[in-house]
């Protein structure tokens, strides 16, 4: 029977070869989110019923003899932006929660059905993904497996927490301004922010749509391709979704990062990072033999412009709440959405052309490197309720600068792959690493030769 | 836009310019994130744009659905 530290590969084998039902590992799953997730605060619904079911599906296929699928039997959960039919998809806001049931999975869910894989749940998260905390005032805030007082961050905070207290092996997330690298860092698991439009948005509520990006969290790169793999595949449902045909990454893993140019990002990113934000970098690129430094032009005015199009986005589409009901939004975030809903068109075109030129000039830096390694976050977690948070000197707010390092690269859709630099007896942080569009197999090709040196680990926290 | 000209009266005008009515115990902190998206875009205005910088989102046509 594969423990909680078994992770989507190892499940979807041992389920496949029959060593174990997938009705015992999803009965074994439930019971761990039963028993811990009290104290963290990951899932606001727990889709027991139809879990079950699943697996049953999945166990009668192989006893039929028929494909249970390359996930047969994972068990993993969904950020609460997701359709999951039956539930209404609360997107973290108190006012979602009155709309009706979705009657559809959304599409990523359906794929991974079709892949075997078992629907647990839906998971915490700021609301309407406006922060980088999950200190949700409806829902409570979800906690960081590695230290109950502190933050998982946000958005996609209970699906960080969620694969970093072993309540599951993989969930899925959003991402428009750095919302699952953010918590993969402090959660210490890795996540993939794949390339803006590679996987189809289908079936999920937005926050920002020019912005926007799915992903996933688990605690070993193999795990990360595997399921990214399963997702692959373009989708008219979603206008932003490229048509792209899926381009595995699983088998690319064993190629090691060797003869792959990585660079450092320097300039914008030293100078905000924390001792231990460099520290992280530091040990990434000396494991990797990267010596060679860049700098991504004009990045302090990527993260305004992304700044800009996020506020105005993102007011736009709830301002009829704001004008009826402002009352009902998160405190944390609504007055944030207020303000949005003020900027002039000029101020935000001029965001989007800007983002068209940053675009352009960081592409030609792929001529020379492969890779850019950046830290993911300025420090490892804060404590749940600080309002400010020290770094270099400088005295900030905590909530909207946690993303000053992932902001500027989904600004312009760079695939990354978050990945967890392993501190013993220390808080969680991650580096970002950073590759051309549809490059995702380089990130994960060196997420995955750090995770060989021993350098990024995912143990489970014991919380 | 100067964020040193933004206050109370200035963002509960602009808001009742769009169907926006602020309740008081929300305008100090719309201040404070007006004023400060208002010193995002000084960053980006004052960036030098040829006329060639198109806008990054691209509209794309939608096909006609096909008869059954």
């Amino acid at each position: 029977m594969p423990g909680a530290d078994a992770g989507v590969t190892a499940i979807a084998a041992a389920v496949r070869g029959g060593s174990v039902s997938a009705t015992e590992v999803t009965s074994a799953a439930l019971a761990r989110i039963e028993a811990i997730d009290p104290r963290l605060n990951c899932f606001t619904s727990v889709t027991a019923e139809r879990a079950l079911a699943e697996a049953a599906s999945v166990d009668a296929a192989r006893a039929a003899g028929r494909d249970p699928g390359g996930l047969a039997g994972v068990p993993y959960a969904v950020k609460n932006l997701f359709d999951i039919a039956g539930l209404p998809t609360l997107a973290g806001s108190k006012i979602n929660a009155e709309r009706a049931a979705a009657t559809h999975d959304a599409l990523l869910i359906q794929r991974l059905k079709s892949a075997g894989a078992v629907l647990l749940g839906a998971l915490n998260m700021d609301e309407y993904a406006y922060g980088f905390t999950t200190e949700n005032t409806h829902y409570g805030p979800t906690r960081n497996p590695h230290a109950l007082d502190r933050i998982a961050g946000g958005s996609s905070g209970g699906s960080a927490a969620a694969v970093a207290g072993g309540l599951v092996p993989f969930t899925l997330g959003s991402d428009t301004n750095g919302s699952i690298r953010v918590p993969s860092s402090l959660c210490g698991v890795f996540g993939l922010k794949p390339t803006f439009g590679r996987l189809p948005r289908t079936g999920t509520f937005p926050f920002v749509a020019s912005l926007d990006h799915l992903g996933l969290f688990t605690r070993s790169v193999r795990d990360l391709a595997a399921a990214y793999d399963a997702m692959q595949g373009a989708d008219y449902g979603d206008a932003a979704c490229a048509s792209r045909s899926a381009e595995p990454c699983g088998t690319q893993l064993d190629r090691g990062s060797a003869g792959l140019r990585v660079a450092i990002a320097e300039d914008y990113f030293e100078l905000r990072a924390s001792e231990e934000a460099l520290e992280a970098v530091y040990l990434a690129a000396c494991a990797l033999n990267a010596t060679q430094r860049v700098v991504l032009p004009e990045t302090a005015r990527a993260r305004a412009a992304a700044y800009i199009i996020t506020a105005s986005e993102g007011a736009n589409l709830h301002l009829e709440n704001l004008r009826q009901r402002a009352q009902d939004f998160e405190p944390l975030s609504r007055d944030r959405f207020l303000a949005g809903a003020l900027v002039p068109a000029t101020w935000y075109l001029q965001a989007q052309r800007f983002r068209y030129w940053y675009a352009k000039r960081v592409a030609e830096l792929f001529k020379d490197v492969d890779a850019i390694i950046a830290p993911a976050t300025p420090v490892s977690a804060t404590a749940i309720g600080a309002e400010t948070v020290t770094i270099a000197g400088a005295t900030m707010p905590v909530r909207p600068n946690m993303g000053i390092f992932t902001q500027p690269i989904s600004f312009i859709g760079l695939p990354v792959a978050a990945v967890p630099v392993y501190r013993a007896g220390r808080m969680p942080i991650g580096v970002q690493v950073i590759a051309a569009p549809w490059r995702e197999d380089i990130c994960l090709r060196i997420a995955a030769a750090l995770e060989a040196a021993g350098i990024a680990q995912s143990p489970i926290a014991a919380s | 836009m100067d964020p040193k000209l933004i206050d109370d009266k200035v963002v509960v005008n602009a808001a009742r310019g769009i169907g926006l009515e602020l309740a008081p115990e929300h305008v100090p902190g719309v201040v404070t994130y007006f004023r400060m998206i208002a010193g995002m875009a000084e960053i980006v205005n004052a960036f030098p744009l040829d006329d060639a910088a198109e806008h990054a989102a691209v509209f794309t046509p939608c096909p006609a659905p096909t008869r059954e």
